[in-house]
């Protein structure tokens, strides 16, 4: 009897995850204010949720019952249940976790240990660390290719990007770039790594094929000098078209047209522009600006600026449940 | 026979290319009176001893991924001798192959350094002397990663500049430093058009003869004044100035807000990796002085790896153009000015725990760069 009422609960549980998803409420993570935003569709505030220190990359599960926040002040990978709108859970990391992945069949996490360089690999069923991939100094950016093989990682301190085997948690290769590189994106199609470089104001292009690099670019907004341009955050399009780019200290999102490499609109953003995400439907940008404390929404089908708003101290990342 | 022309071919012959040893010195005092931590009659706590060696090691560690990526062997060198053995130091350094010299110590011993060495095919850096008169010396295989007093001078007037604290009333020490200190405020707040009041000297002593020299209330007042700026370079008096002076007026300079290349707890642009790194491998909190050395390491390192044959003129010439593309985690990338040899950089003016702003302060351009608002600029640089 006991049992039943037990899987009646769980499948009570399991019909209610499932509603959770499409909510379109828009999560961000505050990396002072040791919270992460909820708002509603409609932009007001839906709740605070109180996570462990330092909260800074998110991300949902497949089916998005599920978001994940690496805080790096309490050496932790939060996860918060999107249906409660509650921290339900903590998965121990090394010291000063910044951003992670979930592997393509979503059973581990790899995260960068920022003040330990180190890659781990995390299995989340159990929450041990299975394996530790040692990297230049402050790794940061991680991302998988689109067939899983490898684990592309950035060292801030080693200019480099380093490229993991993933069978082997080894690093395969090393591939030297700009200064500062911080984060990626892979397009759609498997075939370019696109890299951020903060403080040589550049993007490298990398032939995931070759491993080697194939374009370095730099977009410099009007008015700008290129030693203003730090970009950080970069997201795609589904169909791979478009890339949107924060440029940091320059204050603006560049959209950048990923095959021609040309920048298609320069938008004013806020101060210190630092994550992207995209709505679903891709109708949306958002973007959270570091040092104003706030987000600015974008309306991507005339690229312009809809709204700015205030957030709380320190806005690092933006995801949108939809 | 004009062995000055064949020198520079026959070491590009002999210098090692990549895949060999990069081999760096670090030369600093066994007990440097920039560092003491009895400095004064009482005894103060400072802070822990400033072994900037630690720093060196750590811009090594921070670096080794890639240097072995591309086959490079850093091995490091270092040396801490008695003032009187610098120069002897330094030459048996270089003759054991130290192609790079870091050099941490006051500026007489750069000089003399500097002088000793400046025929050879060396990069010297001087990393920790403020002096602006190293830098108009123009040593033609030196440069320098620690600020200047002019960059942390132009940190200062820029923030007064933007607090409308116009009115500076500066007093000063007995040592020959603290007139260089003030001088060079004085030249700085000149560029500025702010106002010095009056300088007036302070004396370490309780003579009823000389009240008007050693009472701060007497010192500090018969004159109106926005702003004192205490030049005490060995912290002799300065830390009885604040909440002593006859207006209720903010302190900077020695004491008070203070002018310096990096602070602990500056959090922004990774700067806590880097605090942090250096607390785990010390087990103390890094000083103004290890950034410092961290950054002279780490640009000889980035450069050798950049230039595509690792001889020092070469190096310099590399560090000293646009080309160079340091990350110095202060959030804009550095390089060194081709007229002085100067690291380019954000000064920060910080209390004891905290940083109150990073110059250059919003709202001061430049027509190349915003970092030469701080320091010596090219149109009115001249060497000596």
């Amino acid at each position: 009897m006991k049992r039943i009422f037990l899987a009646i609960l769980l499948s009570l549980g399991l019909t209610q995850a499932a509603l959770a998803a499409d909510t379109g409420l828009i999560f961000i993570s505050l990396e002072r204010g040791n919270q992460v935003v909820v708002l509603n569709p409609d932009l007001t505030v839906n709740t605070k949720i109180d996570t462990s220190r330092r909260p800074r990359d998110m991300h949902f599960n497949k089916d998005h019952t599920l978001l994940y926040v690496a805080c790096g002040d309490d050496d932790t990978i939060d996860v918060i249940d999107v249906a409660t709108l509650t921290d339900i859970d903590a998965i121990p990391t090394g010291p000063s976790p910044e951003m992670f992945q979930f592997s393509p069949d979503e059973t581990q996490i790899f995260v960068s240990n920022e003040e330990d360089s180190v890659m781990e690999v995390i299995d989340i069923a159990t929450k041990t660390v299975v394996d530790r991939v040692p990297t230049g100094a402050e790794p940061e950016g991680v991302i998988n290719s689109v067939d899983g093989k490898y684990i592309f990682v950035t060292s801030e301190v080693a200019d480099m990007v380093h490229v993991i085997d993933r069978s082997k948690a080894a690093v395969l290769k090393n591939i030297i770039v700009g200064t500062r590189p911080r984060r990626f994106v892979v397009t759609p199609d498997g075939a370019e790594l696109w890299v951020s470089d903060e403080l040589s104001s550049e993007i490298h292009v990398i032939d995931i094929a070759t491993l080697t690099i194939k374009d370095d670019l730099t977009f410099v907004p009007p008015g700008f000098r290129a030693e203003d341009v730090t970009p950080v955050g970069m997201t795609i399009t589904k169909d791979g078209s478009k890339i949107l780019i924060t440029l940091g200290r320059a204050n603006n999102l560049a959209i950048v047209d990923a095959k021609t490499r040309q920048v298609l609109q320069y938008v004013l953003v806020g101060s210190r522009a630092w994550d992207v995400d995209l709505s679903r439907d891709e109708k949306t940008a958002y973007v959270t600006n570091g040092l104003s404390d706030d987000i600015t929404i974008i309306d991507m089908e005339s690229m312009t600026p809809i709204q700015s708003l205030s957030v709380g101290r320190t806005p690092h990342s933006i995801r949108v449940d939809d | 026979m004009r062995p000055c022309h064949l020198l520079p071919v026959l070491a590009l012959l002999a210098f090692p290319v990549l895949g060999d040893v990069l081999k760096i010195g670090h030369l600093s005092l066994l007990k440097d009176p920039r560092y003491g931590q009895d400095w004064g009659y009482a005894r103060l706590i400072t802070p822990p001893p400033v072994i900037t060696a630690d720093a060196a090691r750590m811009a090594v560690s921070d670096l080794q991924f890639t240097t072995d990526a591309v086959g490079l062997s850093v091995k490091l060198d270092t040396q801490a001798v008695t003032s009187a053995d610098v120069v002897a130091a330094a030459q048996k350094m270089v003759a054991a192959g130290d192609d790079y010299l870091v050099l941490d110590l006051p500026a007489d011993g750069v000089k003399s350094v500097a002088d000793a060495l400046k025929d050879q095919p060396v990069l010297l850096v001087n990393a920790t002397s403020p002096e602006d008169s190293l830098r108009t010396a123009c040593y033609p295989n030196m440069v320098h990663s620690g600020p200047s007093r002019r960059q942390e001078m132009d940190a200062f007037t820029q923030y007064l500049r933007s607090m409308n604290w116009t009115d500076v009333l500066i007093l000063e020490g007995e040592h020959p430093d603290d007139a260089g200190l003030s001088d060079a405020f004085a030249a700085s707040a000149e560029r500025l058009r702010l106002s010095i009041v009056d300088r007036r000297p302070f004396t370490l002593a309780n003579d009823p003869q000389n009240r008007e020299g050693n009472n701060i209330r007497l010192l500090t007042g018969d004159i109106d004044y926005d702003v004192i700026f205490v030049a005490d370079t060995r912290g002799e008096f300065g830390r009885f100035i604040p909440y002593a002076s006859l207006l209720p007026r903010p302190v900077i300079g020695s004491i008070g807000l203070v002018a310096a290349p990096w602070h602990w707890a500056y959090e922004r642009d990774g700067a806590t990796q880097v605090s942090s790194r250096f607390d785990k491998l010390t087990g103390r909190k890094i000083q103004p002085a290890d950034w410092d050395v961290w950054i002279a390491v780490k640009s000889i390192i980035t450069s050798v790896m950049k230039v595509p044959q690792p001889y020092p003129p070469l190096v310099r010439g590399f560090m000293t153009s646009n080309k160079l593309k340091l990350d110095g985690s202060k959030g804009v990338t550095l390089n060194y000015r081709a007229w002085d040899g100067q690291l380019r950089q954000p000064i920060l003016l910080g209390t004891s725990d905290a940083v109150i702003v990073v110059a250059p302060v919003q709202g001061f351009s430049h027509q190349t760069n915003t970092l030469d608002t701080l320091g010596t600029d090219e149109a009115e640089f001249a060497c000596d």
